[in-house]
This record gives structure tokens, C-alpha cells and sequence, in this order.
């Protein structure tokens, strides 16, 4: 495959597949910003070896979890949080809007634990994919699920009810 | 409504959003310049390890002083520059052992040789292919014995060299022969060729044997040549003790337990038999005065043993015994060679060695002042095995300056690749990480429901 051609099927598959993959960056950095950059930047990697990809849908996600989740990013995505004695006060919104309080609390997680619920409740994916994808054993998986979970109950106890069915 | 609704009803505010055009083109640019960068990077790293490994790359050249032999001399480093690269003028004096390095395997068959400058401290490297390199009087000519072949020693692959110090310029004096040393004057240069070059299956009383060659200097003729034979040499193959007389007509020579004089149609004039250890004191040894010097070990049963050494002499016309200078006994040494005469004074390089037989061998520059108790150490360097010094010099030591080694891009790579293992290791395990980690993504990129 020539690189005329090359260049021709990555800019195919942006076109049709970044608006999906915005939408997991999104929920993963949990800003519209954050999300853009990180879209790109796994574009960019997939890019330089296209023509090698099997299946650049799954590279991509990939790309786009563990970036999220890497130190380096997370250094300048994830805002300092300081742990009280006390919970943290909801937001007035939250009370009339329960799409914000996902969010503000998924923003309140650790990167890996919300590309944990990302993958889990999102993709639907089993423990046993999300494992691979992410790279870690699936018992990793379990206790960032139950851990995260519990975490938002802790976070917006007004969400428990959205819970109910997540284990 | 559960989490998972929750989440794609929050995930359709994700920005609606395109990449930007030349995407493709501009990522791929950036990985090419991010790969160029890494090499360069890897480059620096190694380079900058050099300079840290080599503390005086660029060292100005030591400012041109009186001439004379150094007090001290330094370890000449890997990378430095050899004569034909960079010649460093008249020397001071040449030394091999273990203070020179070998630069590489695949200069296993030559002897490491160090050359110091007679008037500044320039150090320069020369690799001949034995170890029985001579200095000219004036320090501007180093004969090299060169072997064409590493293993075939026929005389045909023999040559000598005689390498210019100033120039660089090689010139070949003979072909068949290596070098010995030179006439006290510095007007002749003595050859030898072994028989066992060319016989080496010869007998015992035969294969010692070897043809001494005088050849004039400048000129390069061989003035004449003479066949001494050495039925029962002890010398070893490569010790030739012979010294010319002062008018180049004679030629004393030691082997066999005899100590003989030969013409220059090739006849003995006369011989003596010698005792014990006894052998010719170096290519000195047959002063101005008419007296011949022979280096006696009493007690000693080996050539190769330590002992102690007394200069005694012989009458050159007659072989008889000859009161000359009272000389002090060099302690503990199996060669003394007389390499100057000033007056009754002798200067000489004293070889020794800790241990019958031990690779362990110092060699030191000493002056023998007559009525002395003991030798005076002039020069001696840690690491040096042999040397050879610019004889008309030989009684002027100057103060040793800041070394200057040049820069040879052989050496210098020789050198470096230690250090640079190191780097080269590290960045392998890093690629090998990147791979890995890289190899994992991409695996488990695998196709999903």
C-alpha cells in the first residue's frame, strides 16, 4: 500500500470514527478540551503506523485508555483534590441535574478508575476485554470497579440509585 | 435510568469536533523529527560521555623548552596520536611496557611504543611489530622493526623503518633485517637478521646464528656486515648484545660465553672467554679509550635472574683485562646497558624484575659516577619495561611539562568504547522497553464485539 493510499484510509477512518472516539475521550478526562487533545494525539500515534494496524478501532481505544490514564497526563488533566474529614459539598446543580453530578463526580476519580466505569458501563465490555485493553489482570479490574463504584456513592449518594445494577 | 444510560447520555456532550486536515502528514513529520532528535540525543549522550571519560581531548601543545630528557614521564591515554599522524619532532626518549596501551585486537602482533619530545612534553604512539625499536643519538630518528606477515618470520617479511620524527615520513633502511641500535656517533645504524629467520629447523649449534649488518647514516648503504655464529647462545632470540667501536670499523660482540671483536672483512679479531653471566654492557660499551665495558654478575646462573651488576673492562685491542673507572654496583638487575659515556661517567638502562622470570619488569635510566656508593636514578617511570633515550641528551634532564597527547580518531574510538557501552546498553533496554510495551499495546488491540 502506497502511502497516497495510506494517508487516504486514515483520513476515511477519522472522518467516521472520531466523533465516537471523542466521546469516550470525553468521558474520560471529563472535559471537552482535554478530550479533543487526547483524540488527536492517539490519531497522531496511529498515524505513523496505519498501514500496520490490524484493527485501528481497537489500537485507538487502547491508545486513548492508557493515555488517559498515564502519569504524565494526569499530572496536568486530573485537578488537586484535598481530602477532608467531611464529604465534599454537592453542587447546587447536581440536585436539579443528575448528568452533571456523574459528571462532576467522574471528575472526582482517579483516571484509572473512571476509564474503569468508562470500559465497563459505557463500552459494556466484560472484566475479562477490559483487562486487556487497559493491560492489568481482571482482579485489577474488579477491585477498580468496586472501588470506583463505592467512591461515587461516597461522592453523589443522590446517584446510588443508578447503581443498583452495577456490581 | 442506570449508570451505563447515564453515561451515553453524558458522553453525546462530548464535543462535536474535526481533526485537523493534514493530520496524517503532520503526525508522520513529527515522528521523523522526534526519531532524528532521539539519535541525536543518544549521539550527545555518547559524546558527552566521551568528554567526561577523557578529561583533555584538545590539550595545547606544552611550549617548546631547552632539549632534554624529562624527570618525570606520564601514561600516554588510548587516544593518543601516533607519529605518522602528528609528529612530534626530536624525542626525548621512547619506553613500551604496560604504561602504553594496546589501542586493539587487531594490533595483538605489535608492541605499543611511546615516544616523549625532547624539548616539550608531546606524546605520540607507534606500533612496530617487536619491541626492539632504537632511538637515534639526536632523537630525531626511531628505527621500527616491521614484519609484513604476523606469522610468517621469514627474513623476506622483515624490514626496517627508519621513521623521521619530525616529518612523519617513513623511509626503509633494509629489507631482511630488524634494528639493534645505533653507533654512539649516530653514523651508524646495526641490523641484524637471525638465522633463524630463514633456517628455523636448523640445528642447535647453528640456529642462534645471525648476520650483524652496519649500515652508514644518512646514507642507508650497508657499509659491511659480518656472521656471527652462536653455537650455544643463552642470549635468547631476541638479545643481541653488540657495540661498534668508536671508528666503525670493529664490532665486539657477546654471545656463547665469549666476548669477540670482529673486522670489517668479518674475521675475529680476537675472543675471550667469559664467566658466568658476564655480557657486553650495552651498545656503549666500547668506549672512546680504547676499553670495552662488560656487565658482570657474579653468582648469577641465568641470564634472565637479577643480580647484582659491575661494570668491568677489557683492553679492545687484546681482550685483556683493563682496570678502568671504579663504578657502582647496580643492585638486583638481569640487564645493564650502557647507553653514554660523559667522561668516566656512564649512563645506562637498568632492567629488573621482582621475581625470577616475572612479567613484572621495571627498566630505569641511571648515572654511574665514579667513587659513588650507589647508582643516581635518573628517570623512572611505573609501567615502563624498556627504553630507549636520545643518548646526546642524555645527561641534560629539563622539568616535565604539561603532556600533550594529540588526538588520534583510532584511539580515540578505542577509548570510547568502554564508555560507550555503557550508553549503547542503556538505550537498547529502553528501545527494548518501548518495543515491548509498544508489541503488548498492539497485541492486545485486538478486535472486540
Amino acid at each position: 500500500m502506497g502511502v497516497a493510499e495510506v494517508r487516504s484510509s486514515f483520513e476515511e477512518y477519522v472522518q467516521a470514527r472520531t466523533p465516537a472516539l471523542l466521546r469516550i475521550a470525553y468521558l474520560v478526562t471529563g472535559n471537552a478540551h482535554d478530550a479533543e487533545d487526547l483524540v488527536q494525539a492517539a490519531l497522531e500515534r496511529a498515524a505513523t503506523r496505519w498501514q500496520h494496524l490490524t484493527d485501528p478501532e481497537a489500537y485507538l481505544r487502547r491508545v486513548i485508555y492508557t493515555k488517559s490514564i498515564s502519569w504524565w497526563r494526569s499530572r496536568r488533566v486530573r485537578p488537586p483534590e484535598t481530602l477532608t474529614a467531611t464529604l465534599p459539598e454537592r453542587p447546587v446543580e447536581a440536585d436539579h441535574d443528575t448528568r452533571l453530578a456523574v459528571l462532576s463526580a467522574l471528575h472526582r476519580l482517579t483516571r484509572k478508575q473512571r476509564a474503569v466505569l468508562v470500559l465497563r458501563y459505557y463500552e459494556d465490555r466484560t472484566e475479562v476485554e477490559a483487562a486487556i485493553l487497559l493491560g492489568v489482570s481482571t482482579g485489577t479490574i474488579k477491585s477498580q470497579t468496586r472501588h470506583a463504584l463505592q467512591r461515587l456513592r461516597e461522592l453523589a449518594p443522590e446517584l446510588a440509585e443508578l447503581m443498583v445494577d452495577a456490581r | 435510568m442506570n449508570l451505563a444510560d447515564e453515561l451515553h447520555a453524558l458522553a453525546e456532550q462530548a464535543p462535536v469536533t474535526s481533526m485537523p486536515p493534514d493530520l496524517f502528514n503532520r503526525a508522520r513529520r513529527r515522528h521523523r523529527w522526534r526519531l532524528a532528535a532521539a539519535v541525536a540525543a543518544m549521539f550527545l549522550i555518547v559524546l558527552g560521555g566521551y568528554a567526561v571519560t577523557l578529561p583533555d581531548l584538545h590539550p595545547l601543545p606544552a611550549a617548546a623548552g631547552p632539549a632534554g630528557i624529562p624527570l618525570t614521564v606520564a601514561d600516554p591515554p588510548l587516544w593518543t596520536d601516533e607519529i605518522q599522524e602528528s609528529p612530534p619532532g626530536p624525542a626525548a626518549l621512547v619506553f613500551r611496557g604496560p604504561a602504553v596501551p594496546a589501542r586493539s585486537p587487531f594490533r595483538a602482533y605489535a608492541t605499543p611504543t611511546a615516544v616523549v619530545g625532547l624539548t616539550r612534553d608531546v606524546y605520540r604512539v607507534v606500533y612496530p611489530s617487536q619491541s626492539t625499536t632504537a632511538l637515534s643519538p639526536d632523537g630525531r630518528t626511531l628505527l621500527l622493526p616491521q614484519l609484513n606477515s604476523p606469522t610468517d618470520l621469514r627474513a623476506a617479511h622483515w624490514r626496517t623503518d627508519a621513521l623521521d620524527l619530525v616529518t612523519g615520513r617513513s623511509r626503509r633502511l633494509a629489507t631482511g633485517f630488524a634494528p639493534i641500535g645505533w653507533s654512539v656517533d649516530g653514523k651508524h645504524a646495526l641490523l641484524v637478521q637471525p638465522n633463524r629467520w630463514n633456517d628455523p629447523d636448523a640445528s642447535a649449534a647453528t640456529v642462534n646464528d645471525m648476520i650483524v649488518s652496519v649500515v652508514a647514516w644518512p646514507s642507508g648503504q650497508t657499509e659491511w656486515s659480518v656472521h656471527v655464529a652462536r653455537p650455544s647462545a643463552v642470549e635468547g632470540e631476541g638479545n643481541y648484545p653488540v657495540a661498534l667501536s668508536p671508528d666503525g670499523a670493529s664490532l665486539a660482540v657477546s654471545t656463547s660465553q665469549e666476548l669477540r671483536v670482529y673486522g670489517r672483512d668479518g674475521a675475529i679479531r680476537w675472543k675471550r672467554p667469559l664467566t658466568g653471566q658476564d655480557v657486553l654492557a650495552g651498545p656503549a660499551a666500547w668506549r672512546d679509550d680504547g676499553r670495552i665495558a662488560l656487565a658482570r654478575r657474579p653468582g648469577v646462573a641465568n641470564s634472565f635472574d637479577t643480580g647484582d651488576a659491575t661494570l668491568t673492562f677489557v683492553d679492545a685491542r687484546t681482550g685483556d683485562e683493563s682496570p678502568g673507572p671504579h663504578l657502582p654496583t647496580v643492585r638486583k638487575v638481569f640487564s645493564l646497558q650502557v647507553v653514554a659515556w660523559r667522561g668516566d661517567t656512564a649512563y645506562a638502562v637498568a632492567r629488573t624484575q621482582p621475581a625470577p622470570m616475572s612479567e613484572d619488569i621495571h627498566a630505569s635510566l641511571i648515572r654511574l659516577t665514579p667513587g659513588a656508593s650507589s647508582p643516581q636514578t635518573m628517570l623512572a617511570p611505573a609501567g615502563v619495561e624498556d627504553l630507549n633515550v636520545a643518548t646526546d641528551y642524555v645527561d641534560r634532564m629539563r622539568t616535565a611539562g604539561s603532556p600533550s597527547y594529540g588526538l588520534s580518531l583510532t584511539g580515540l574510538t578505542a577509548a570510547a568504547l568502554p564508555a560507550a557501552g555503557p550508553a549503547v546498553a542503556a538505550a537498547a533496554l529502553v528501545v527494548l522497553i518501548w518495543w515491548l510495551r509498544r508489541r503488548r499495546i498492539e497485541r492486545s488491540a485486538m478486535p472486540m464485539p
